[in-house]
């Protein structure tokens, strides 16, 4: 196998193992769910957007949390805008914004 | 199409660098291009191109994907029922997982709790601008390495940080959710000092379930 097909076989892999998470269960019927498991569902996007997030933020070098300031103080400043004006746009812009004067 | 927007301009930016590094360790262009095309996943690509460059075998990297995508099951999972009043048919379900990312997750679940989304082409219509504003990063960043010698780069990624910030913010409406967001963020960080997994985020959501759902029933 040449070097080429074995990446073009990779590539192709990868993406099956990417996809089928992402769009089986788009498939089911939750309807015929427990109550409950559907109930616990209305917690999950903040629960995964908080594991994905505050993480990214205080990134892991040699075991040691890293406090990066620029980093924390520029998400408290996107926060406080996303509570105040309820605005993603202005939101984002802001903490971008903040993120590039103070860095 | 303005929630798009800063999802599209962060994304053409990492994968602006994804093309750059793959170029750089002497890959030709076809190969960042297919991955944002055909695998559309950041943390896949960029641990598959390191895994690539350490001779790292086939299956390794394909486990790895696997591993790392596990947190869109429980995305997939809730989007079944998030999606309901949209009206999708059965193709159009299939089509928008190819576009299920954590920002469009971010984006749509936030936009259907608060009924802004009127039908669902406009949703696949963000997951198509999303997707192709990260295959031309790849390109063009791949391209300049052969045309600028150094190639200079403003940190406008983080305006992808800043929208994930922004939607976990606004999803903490309640004192159920915040303090699922709060287990959810502790274990997730927890387990990263102790375990190195990369199943982390979907374990650290299920916790985060778990307790909104006892607060849930106490109330």
């Amino acid at each position: 196998m040449s070097e080429q097909t074995r990446l073009i076989l990779i590539v192709l892999a990868m993406a099956a193992v990417t996809y089928l998470p992402r769009s089986l269960p788009l498939q089911f019927d939750v309807r015929k769910w427990p109550p409950w498991v559907r109930a616990s569902l209305e917690y999950l996007p903040p629960s995964i957007l908080a594991a994905i997030v505050v993480p990214s933020l205080l990134p892991l070098e040699d075991g040691h949390i890293v406090v990066r300031s620029v980093d924390l103080i520029a998400a408290a400043l996107t926060a406080a805008c996303a509570c105040a004006t309820r605005n993603l746009l202005i939101s984002v812009v802001v903490g971008t914004v903040a993120y590039l004067a103070l860095a | 199409m303005a929630s798009a927007a800063p999802v599209a301009t962060g994304y053409f930016m990492v994968s602006w660098v994804f093309g750059v590094a793959a170029v750089k360790l002497g890959y030709a262009l076809w190969l960042p291009v297919a991955m944002c095309a055909f695998v559309y996943a950041g943390a896949s690509q960029f641990s598959a191109l390191a895994l690539l460059a350490a001779q790292a075998s086939a299956s390794t990297i394909i486990l790895t994907t696997l591993l790392i995508n596990a947190r869109h099951l429980l995305m997939s999972i809730y989007m079944a029922q998030a999606l309901a009043p949209v009206g999708l048919t059965t193709s159009q379900r299939w089509l928008y997982g190819v576009g299920l990312t954590d920002e469009s997750f971010a984006i749509h679940s936030h936009q259907l709790a608060h009924d802004e989304v009127r039908c669902g082409r406009e949703l696949l219509a963000f997951n198509a601008t999303c997707h192709l504003a990260w295959i031309a990063g790849a390109l063009t960043g791949g391209w300049s390495v052969s045309v600028l010698a150094s190639a200079s780069r403003l940190k406008l990624d983080y305006a992808l940080t800043a929208m994930m910030v922004y939607v976990m913010t606004s999803l903490c409406v309640s004192r159920g959710r915040l303090a699922a967001a709060v287990l959810a963020a502790g274990v997730a960080l927890l387990l990263r000092g102790r375990v190195d997994s990369t199943i982390n985020v979907f374990v650290a959501s299920i916790a985060g379930c778990a307790i909104g759902i006892c607060l849930n029933k106490r109330a």
